[in-house]
Order: C-alpha cells, then sequence, then structure tokens
C-alpha cells in the first residue's frame, strides 16, 4: 500500500518539475529602453519603447504598462501605448517587460515617462469648458475665461475627430454672458467603416499668453435633440390621444419622451414620462408615417386642454440620459375660452343701453319727467302754505297737474230793453 | 374545359406567393423587434452584471471595442464566449451564473443579419483587446447600444 503512495509523489513531483521547465523564467527581464512619448492631434498621446536589450532568449516579449496609481493595466506584445486624455493635467505611464501575458508574472524594473500639460499658468486656462451635441447635427463648447485674464482676449477653439484628416478651427465665435462659446458642423458619418466615437477639443487664445485647455468629448453622450412637432390631438373613448413626430437624425427606440397636459379650467399640470410609444394603426384615422402615439388617461373633453411634449436620448442607445429637448409648440384641444369675445360683449352692451337711453330721453318728455321729476322748492311751498292765507283756493290748482285750465270765453251781451225803446 | 384546371393552378400559384409574401415581410418584422427585445434584456443584465463586480474573478477577458461594421454580431460572441466566473465568496455566486447564463442565450436571428459577414472576415476573439470585468461589462454595454441604434442588424 505504500508504494502506489511513493509513486504518486514521484510522479506529483516529476510534473511539477516539468511543468516548472515549461513556464517562463522565473527571474523578471530587463527594463525597456528608449521609452518616449508624442501627442499627436489634439489629446492623443502616444508611448513607444524598444524591446530590452538583453532578454531571454525563449521569452516571448509581452509589455506591461499602467497609468498613475495602477489604473488601465494592460498586457500587449506591442511597444507603443496610445490613449485619448485631456492633457490639463501632468499624465504618466510606467512600461515593464515580461514574457507572457499571466498578470501574476512580475514583469521586470518599470520604466515611467511623464507628459505634461502645455506651457502657461494653470490659472490662466478657460474653465468650464462644455460641450453639446445638437440633435446630432452641430457641437456648441462654451467655457468661461480663466482666472487674471484680460477681458479683451479673443479665444480660438480647435477640434478633431477621427473622420477629419486635419485639426480644424471653430469659426462661429459668440458670446452669452460670462460664457463664450464656439459651433461647429459634426455629423455622424455614415458610410466610413471607422465610426468617430470622440472629439477632441482645446481653446487657447490667439496671443499665445495663456495655458491650452483641452475636453474630450465622447459622441455617445452629451446629445442634445431637437423638440419634436406634435401632429394631432384627437378625443377617443374619452381619452386624449397624442400623435407627434420625433427629430430627425433618431430612432424612435432611441428616445424617452414627456408629455405636459395643461388644463386651463381645472388648472391641473400633469406631466406622464413615457419610455416607449408606438403608434396602433387601428386607433388612427389617417395615419401618418413615422409618428409616435400616445395616450393621455383622465382628461375632461369639455374644457381646454394645451399639449406639450420634450424627449432626451435613453440608456439603450446612448450613455446617459440627462440633456432634455426643449418643449415642443403648444397644442390644445377643447372648448375654446375666447377672453376676446367676451370683453367684446361686456363693453358693446352697455353702450347700447346707454345710447338708447340718451335718445329716449331727448324724444320723450313724459319719460323724461317720470325719470328726472322736477326738483320741489322746499321755499317756495313753505311760503305759498304759510303766507296769503285769503287766497282762494284757485291759486292751489296750479300744483294740480291734472287740473284743465279752462279758456274764459267772452261774447258780447246786448241789453234786450235798449233795442225795445229804440223801436218805439 | 381544359384550360379550367390550367387557371386554377395559376390562381393558386399566385395566391401562394401572395401569401408567402405577407407572410415573410410580417415575420422581418417580428425578427428585428424579437431582437430589440433582446437587446433590450440585455442592457438590463449588464447592468445588474455591474453592481456584483467586485464578486467576480479578477481575470483579463477579450473585451472589443471599436468593432468594425458589419462584425457586430461577431464581437458579441466574442463576448458571449467569456467564460465569466465569480470569486470566491459564495453569497453572489448563484446570481452571477443565472446572469451569465443569461448573457450567452443565442441573438434572435434577422434577415439582415443573416446578410453580417461571418466570422472569416471579422477579427478572431483573442485578437482583441483583455480587459479586466469591470471594462469588460463597459464594453459589451457599448456594443449593444451600438447594435440598438443600428438600422441594419
Amino acid at each position: 500500500m505504500e508504494r502506489p503512495a511513493r509513486l504518486c509523489g514521484l510522479w506529483a513531483l516529476l510534473l511539477c518539475a516539468g511543468g516548472g521547465g515549461v513556464a517562463a523564467p522565473a527571474e523578471p527581464q530587463p527594463p525597456v529602453t528608449n521609452l518616449s512619448v508624442s501627442v499627436e492631434n489634439l489629446c492623443t498621446v502616444t508611448w513607444t519603447w524598444n524591446p530590452p536589450e538583453g532578454a531571454s532568449p525563449n521569452c516571448s516579449l509581452k509589455y506591461f504598462s499602467h497609468f498613475g496609481n495602477k489604473q488601465d493595466k494592460k498586457i500587449a506584445p506591442e511597444t507603443y501605448r496610445s490613449k485619448e486624455v485631456p492633457l490639463n493635467e501632468r499624465i504618466c505611464l510606467q512600461v515593464g517587460s515580461q514574457c507572457s501575458t499571466n498578470e501574476s508574472e512580475k514583469p521586470s524594473i518599470l520604466v515611467e515617462k511623464c507628459i505634461s500639460p502645455p506651457e502657461g499658468d494653470p490659472e490662466s486656462a478657460v474653465t468650464e469648458l462644455q460641450c453639446i451635441w445638437y440633435n446630432l447635427s452641430y457641437m456648441k463648447c462654451a467655457w468661461l475665461p480663466g482666472r487674471n485674464t484680460n477681458p479683451d482676449t479673443n479665444y480660438t477653439l480647435y477640434y478633431w475627430h477621427s473622420s477629419l484628416g486635419k485639426i480644424l478651427q471653430c469659426e462661429d465665435i459668440y458670446r452669452e454672458g460670462q460664457h463664450i462659446g464656439c459651433s461647429f458642423a459634426l455629423t455622424k458619418v455614415k458610410d466610413s467603416s471607422f465610426e468617430q466615437h470622440s472629439v477632441q477639443v482645446m481653446v487657447k487664445d490667439n496671443a499665445g499668453k495663456i495655458r491650452p485647455s483641452f475636453n474630450i468629448v465622447p459622441l455617445t453622450s452629451h446629445v442634445k435633440p431637437d423638440p419634436p412637432h406634435i401632429k394631432n390631438l384627437s378625443f377617443q373613448n374619452g381619452d386624449l390621444y397624442v400623435q407627434w413626430k420625433n427629430p430627425q437624425n433618431f430612432y424612435s427606440r432611441c428616445l424617452s419622451y414627456e408629455v405636459e397636459v395643461n388644463n386651463s379650467q381645472a388648472e391641473t399640470h400633469d406631466i406622464f414620462y413615457v419610455e416607449e410609444a408606438k403608434c396602433q394603426n387601428s386607433e388612427f384615422e389617417g395615419n401618418l408615417e413615422g409618428t409616435i402615439c400616445f395616450m393621455v388617461p383622465g382628461v375632461l373633453p369639455d374644457t381646454l386642454n394645451t399639449v406639450r411634449i420634450r424627449v432626451k436620448t435613453n440608456k439603450l442607445c446612448y450613455e446617459d440620459d440627462k440633456l432634455w429637448s426643449n418643449w415642443s409648440q403648444a397644442m390644445s384641444i377643447g372648448q375654446k375660452a375666447n377672453p376676446t369675445f367676451y370683453i367684446t360683449m361686456l363693453l358693446i352692451i352697455p353702450i347700447i343701453v346707454a345710447a338708447a337711453i340718451i335718445v329716449l330721453l331727448l324724444y320723450l318728455k313724459r319719460l323724461k319727467i317720470i325719470i328726472f321729476p322736477p326738483i320741489p322748492d322746499p321755499g317756495k311751498i313753505f311760503k305759498e302754505m304759510f303766507g296769503d292765507q285769503n287766497d282762494d283756493t284757485l291759486h292751489w290748482k296750479k300744483y294740480d297737474i291734472y287740473e284743465k285750465q279752462t279758456k274764459e270765453e267772452t261774447d258780447s251781451v246786448v241789453l234786450i230793453e235798449s233795442l225795445k225803446r229804440a223801436s218805439q | 374545359m381544359r384550360s379550367r384546371p390550367g387557371n386554377m393552378e395559376r390562381i393558386v400559384i399566385c395566391l401562394m406567393v401572395l401569401f408567402s409574401g405577407t407572410v415573410a415581410h410580417k415575420s422581418s418584422f417580428q425578427g428585428q423587434d424579437r431582437l430589440l427585445i433582446r437587446l433590450r434584456q440585455l442592457i438590463g443584465i449588464v447592468d445588474q452584471l455591474k453592481n456584483y463586480v467586485n464578486d467576480l474573478d479578477p481575470e483579463f477577458l477579450p473585451a472589443p471595442e471599436d468593432v468594425k461594421r458589419h462584425c457586430e454580431r461577431s464581437a458579441f460572441s466574442c463576448f458571449q464566449k467569456v467564460q465569466l466566473k465569480s470569486a470566491n465568496t459564495g453569497d453572489n455566486k448563484k446570481i452571477i451564473s443565472v446572469l451569465t447564463k443569461q448573457l450567452k442565450r443565442k441573438l434572435p436571428p434577422t434577415n439582415a443579419g443573416k446578410r453580417q459577414k461571418h466570422d472569416l472576415t471579422c477579427p478572431s476573439c483573442d485578437s482583441y483587446e483583455k480587459k479586466p470585468p469591470k471594462e469588460f461589462l463597459q464594453r459589451l454595454k457599448s456594443l449593444i447600444q451600438k447594435v440598438y441604434n443600428l438600422n441594419y442588424i
């Protein structure tokens, strides 16, 4: 029973020794030589080195490299390493050689090479350099001037991406309050075999006094779409159906939506967040091509409802989903509470009534006396009351408007006696 | 009387052609819809795996980046071939294995996808750079996002 155990032990030893022999030499290799660094385009930094002298002949050289703080470790047979990095700070690469792609193997002594930002006072560099890609058509970058800089400084923005052959200068500079910005055309080149991944941007001044500032903008984020267009609003079965068209250059599946419904009467303000929206053909008459639909529940059809929509990129197609587009043009449905109509009615009716009254007053005296009775004079009344009491009652009759004043008739009276005498 | 059977045959053939045409049209849409649904699920799976990245074995894995046009399916299969192992801590081992299983499901075929260049002209999986699990998952997510935004997949 001991022999099999001893044999196993011997086998194990042999295997280990054999394995050790096949494995890479345990001693580390000599360090790499001629480590140098260069910058291409605006922010593409390339470190190159030569293989070490005096390496073991059995060794198929691989190179282990990492940046400061042991970030981005890489083991590869190439004698160069390239990285897109904004040169706003110093960056260093450490390189060592080893014989396999095994991470646990100890590499040679690491050689380091650093690259510093361009010349200039760090305080003078522009700050808050941010870029936004509008509707996949043009990019706008904006920044704040650095401290201790002349307010009259003329800035220039340079940009580069992999579809361009050379670094271009941005022409369209503008000022917006404290911020300065520049806008340049940028579209996705669909037919090339290489897609642009990011845009490298540099801002410096024409006089060369400030330190240049860099930014690398990935093209899968910082995208702000244009606002959508609402095409149709309709009520069906008590629900409000909204139909709109998304901005061009975007697939509907790559956008998230927000629908805002304002009801002026009930003074409600509802916002609906929509992830997916599609149009079902059967529910819409005259379905427009390329439109998106959404059903808003709980809307009162007899009141005025105003609808607005905005969109943003979602995380299914893009890296971030933080930039909302502007709100679309509002569209309304429901009874129009037309304020001008009410105002005109309120003004016209009193005017007509007033005119009618004036006309009537002028032409109907009776109406006038009813509306404007003669103001009694108390002095006169009392005087006549307590004054001549001998006056006969005829005096009072003149206050009685209903008394008809009879006319005195006078006829000549001829005496008959005198007539008789005349005849004898 | 002799021409009638001939006419009937022609009518039947025409109807079959029309029918197969409508069915084929429908199925192409379905194929793309199924693919989009699967891609959406995959992004969710990758997001969940990202939560467990510290429990994964820190081995370097081939992680395609900057994939050539029309090689996206082949690059995705390279991601799938990888053995995502969990490290020794047993708590999340089960969840990780369930998620990795879902990752390895074959992508639904589409008409456009069938026309994609096969693995012969696309780079082999070994030629891609190897990265630790965190970057592996990030690159996988970027590839899925890129494919979701394509019109020819």
